[in-house]
């Protein structure tokens, strides 16, 4: 080859870098890791189509970090949020911003081991086992991984990882009324780019699901919406690794009321599962596959006339965890229970008793006539119920802390047995059954970690309670081991953010809104088709109205087909009290939320003969998340973000070419023109 | 590779290098016989630095191009890590921070993409562009 290359060139200059074996390009290239090279990178592939094959080669993918997205080329992302795991939507939305920022954030991450994750591949190999972790010439629909202690992804090192990839086309599930499948598979990454998938499972029939990773030993536990187990896969002391963990092992709350799990972690031995209700964290050994730990803060730690109780967050480590009780109140504990606590550990902010999270499971037998004891009312009445707040009673607070572990196997047939599970299951603020036929069953996911425990340097973190943008460390603590007392080792990072309640937060929040921030307290699907969520002193409505799917008709049956406007309404409901201090009338406005009507060009298409039962689909198909930033509304396949504060929509066609047009509603233009309509 | 011919006494043949080629390579070899040992391989930003090319090596590079892509491979033949981590840092600086144009003016290469083809790759290159 060479002789020939020289015969034909000879002397004239010739494409060395296309003419090189594929591992020496990849060397070439990697002396090239700077941002802008990495853009010029991208741009190579135009030069020849012998360049766009070399830069779609696997190693120059993997060193680069660089994915196959469809069919080009697209770079890794930071994660977006601190514990590295977020809605792939949502990553999306702030993509271009990391790309333009630093390439180094996510070589470092790589370097820390800090988690990361990534989208890809939107291809669709239906029936075919996916490929390699850069697509390959397999990929699936949805790619989405978490890199859990990768701690050199490029080099591709002999690391397990854990691979969840997501099957679902969610247009094409909708619209076919098919159920939407997902997979979750351990993989083993020997050289870059290649993978060989050492286990997985597929979800059917459904979409909720939660999964909790494992930390380099490839242990993955995860449980979907209706599975009566949880299942724990993984490679454990290099044997492939399965194992079903029954939900009747876990123990129901003590009322009989419905099993929330509120979150999961694996390490490499432990499974520790929080459950909400009955406020219990249960730590199961995978290796002997007994429950070693049953800790129930309920019964020490809280006033047991108080019903509504909820603790936020555990975290775990190596037979260490830490959990912080909606009272602002943290634990800490070590094998046997809790041997360290923490109060009032950020001064001046009390957690709501929330109940941002996920599904529950009613074990009770449920019958139409059987009122939920969650009744929807109930709920209404809560969210008004400010006093609330302020009548939880300051409990008693005592250290050192009796152990309350107790060893109990799953597996013994003295074990409780929960009363027969009876589907369809509900949702966590139960709708009215009559009207919800939403297709996707998770309409609602909010929930961030806001303690962060870190085994390994003994850290226990603590982020801003003011859901600063971005989110960042308030307290650090530090614990020796045995964890006994928790030591302030620095002092609140975020102090100017109590000072300067919006300094960081870039969206325009005004201090009316930041002096008590809560960003919003409660977020509830009431109808299909209508979200009402508050903070602390307002609440809003967000309505998606088929009437307005119309045109030129009074009546959907005059609806007609072609592109529509679907009006998304936000109102709100309970107007701010004027802020006294506030002088910039603007500024007021904003903090009121958004005035008015908020409109997205959703390009619906609707039936001539049925445009009812049509606008009773779409209707469905509509997908809510809200967050510290905003709330995300995932309609017919697009997506748009409402971010608090201020007027920027924005909408991401997510399950189509990534080419599709976007929009984005100008902050400027709409604060003049709602100036313009005000005056 | 002498690892795998084992020991022996007799001239082992280097097929895949020629001789011009060879004595550059010796020639290297020669100058840089005094140098310490690499360090162990890591992945360090450090290592990444294509411009840190001492100034003997640069004008040692300074060969035309089908001279360097035989250096490269000779090197990466014979497994001289060094040489070939000089010919791979000169080549990353020819094409270091210039368009797909520059590029196929500097190495002559021919565009065989259709228009159609080189506008489909560059709007799937939208995103990365400067903003």
């Amino acid at each position: 080859m060479n002789l020939q290359i020289r015969s034909k060139k000879n002397g004239m200059p010739f494409d060395i870098v296309g003419n090189l074996p594929e591992d020496l390009v990849a060397e070439v290239l990697s002396y090239l890791p700077d941002m802008s090279d990495m853009r010029r990178l991208i741009h190579w592939q135009t030069v020849s189509k012998t360049w766009r094959r070399m830069l779609h080669s696997p190693m120059t993918k993997v060193y680069h970090q660089l994915l196959l997205y469809n069919v080009h080329l697209r770079a890794l992302l930071p994660p977006p949020h601190y514990y590295g795991a977020s809605h792939s939507f949502y990553s999306y939305a702030v993509f271009r911003k990391a790309l333009r920022t630093d390439l180094a954030i996510r070589k470092g991450n790589f370097r820390s081991a800090t988690p990361q994750m990534y989208e890809a591949c939107k291809g669709y190999a239906k029936g075919e086992r996916c490929g390699a972790v850069d697509g390959g010439p397999f990929f699936s629909d949805g790619f989405l991984v978490w890199l859990e202690r990768s701690s050199n992804l490029m080099t591709g090192g002999k690391t397990i990882r854990v691979r969840y990839l997501d099957f679902s086309n969610v247009n094409e599930a909708s619209r076919r009324q098919r159920p939407i499948e997902k997979s979750i598979s351990v993989t083993q990454f020997e050289r870059p780019g290649e993978s060989e998938v050492h286990l997985e499972t597929v979800f059917r029939n459904t979409s909720n699901h939660w999964v909790a990773m494992g930390y380099g030993s490839g242990i993955v536990a995860f449980w979907a919406f209706t599975d009566k187990y949880i299942t724990v896969m993984g490679i454990h002391e290099s044997n492939n690794f399965r194992w079903k963990l029954p939900l009747s092992a876990l123990l129901p709350p003590p009322d009989g009321g419905n099993l929330y799990i509120r979150e999961m972690f694996c390490s490499k031995d432990y499974l520790v599962i929080s459950i909400s209700r009955s406020a219990t964290l249960q730590v199961f050994s995978m290796s002997s596959r007994k429950r070693i730990h049953l800790i129930n803060l309920r019964e020490r730690f809280h006033n047991k006339e108080t019903t509504e109780f909820y603790y936020d967050t555990v975290a775990s480590g190596n037979a260490e965890y830490a959990a912080g009780i909606g009272d602002n109140r943290y634990f800490m504990y070590a094998n046997t229970g809790p041997t360290a606590s923490y109060h009032n550990t950020i001064s001046g902010y009390r957690e709501p008793p929330s109940e941002f999270c996920f599904y529950c499971w009613d074990l009770k037998p449920q019958s139409p006539d059987t009122e939920s004891r969650y009744s929807w009312n109930d709920q209404l009445e809560s969210l008004e119920a400010e006093e609330l707040l302020s009548n939880i009673q300051e409990p008693q607070f005592n250290i050192p802390i009796d152990p309350l572990a107790s060893n109990q196997s799953i597996l013994s047939t003295d074990a409780p047995k929960p009363p027969k599970y009876n589907p369809p299951l509900t949702f966590l603020r139960p709708m009215s059954r009559n009207i919800t036929t939403l297709s996707w069953k998770a309409p609602i996911l909010l929930t961030s970690p806001k303690i962060k425990l870190n085994t390994s340097t003994r850290e226990l973190l603590f982020y801003c309670p003011q859901h600063c943008h971005p989110p960042h460390i308030y307290h650090r603590f530090s614990y020796s081991y045995p964890p006994e007392a928790l030591r302030i080792e620095e002092e609140p990072w975020c102090d100017h953010c109590v000072r300067n309640p919006y300094r960081h937060t870039a969206r325009g929040y005004t201090p009316a809104l930041r002096e008590d921030d809560r960003r919003f307290a409660h977020l509830e699907l009431k109808y299909n088709t209508e979200l009402i969520f508050s903070d602390q002193s307002r609440r809003y409505r967000f309505a998606l109205s088929p009437i307005s799917i119309l045109r030129g008709g009074k009546s959907l049956r005059g609806a007609i087909t072609g592109g529509k406007e679907h009006r998304c309404r936000l109102q709100m409901l309970r107007p701010n009290p004027p802020p006294p201090a506030l002088e910039d009338r603007r500024n007021a406005s904003v903090g009121g939320g958004i005035p008015g009507e908020m409109k997205a060009h959703w390009n619906v298409s609707m039936g001539k003969k049925e445009p009812w039962r049509n606008a009773q689909g779409l209707g469905n198909r509509i997908w809510v998340d809200g967050g510290w930033e905003g709330v995300v509304v995932l309609f017919n396949g697009r997506f748009a973000v409402w971010r608090w504060g201020d007027y920027e929509a924005e909408e991401e066609e997510v399950f189509k070419e990534v080419t599709a047009t976007r929009r984005v509603l100008k902050r400027q233009l709409r604060r003049q023109s709602w100036l313009l309509g005000k005056t | 590779m002498l690892e795998d011919v084992g020991e022996v006494t007799e001239a082992i043949p280097i097929p895949n290098v020629n001789e011009n080629v060879l004595k550059k390579v010796i020639e290297w070899c020669e100058h840089h016989k005094g140098d310490p040992p690499a360090q162990a391989d890591d992945d360090s930003d450090s290592r990444k630095k294509s411009s840190d090319i001492d100034e003997w090596d640069q004008k040692f590079m300074q060969v035309d191009q089908e001279m360097l892509f035989e250096i490269i491979l000779a090197a990466n033949y014979l497994d001289i890590k060094p040489l070939l981590d000089v010919g791979c840092k000169t080549v990353a600086n020819m094409i270091k921070g210039k368009s797909p144009e520059e590029i196929r003016k500097t190495f002559n290469i021919q565009n065989d993409f259709t228009p159609d083809e080189e506008e489909q790759i560059r709007r799937e290159n939208e995103w990365a562009e400067d903003r």
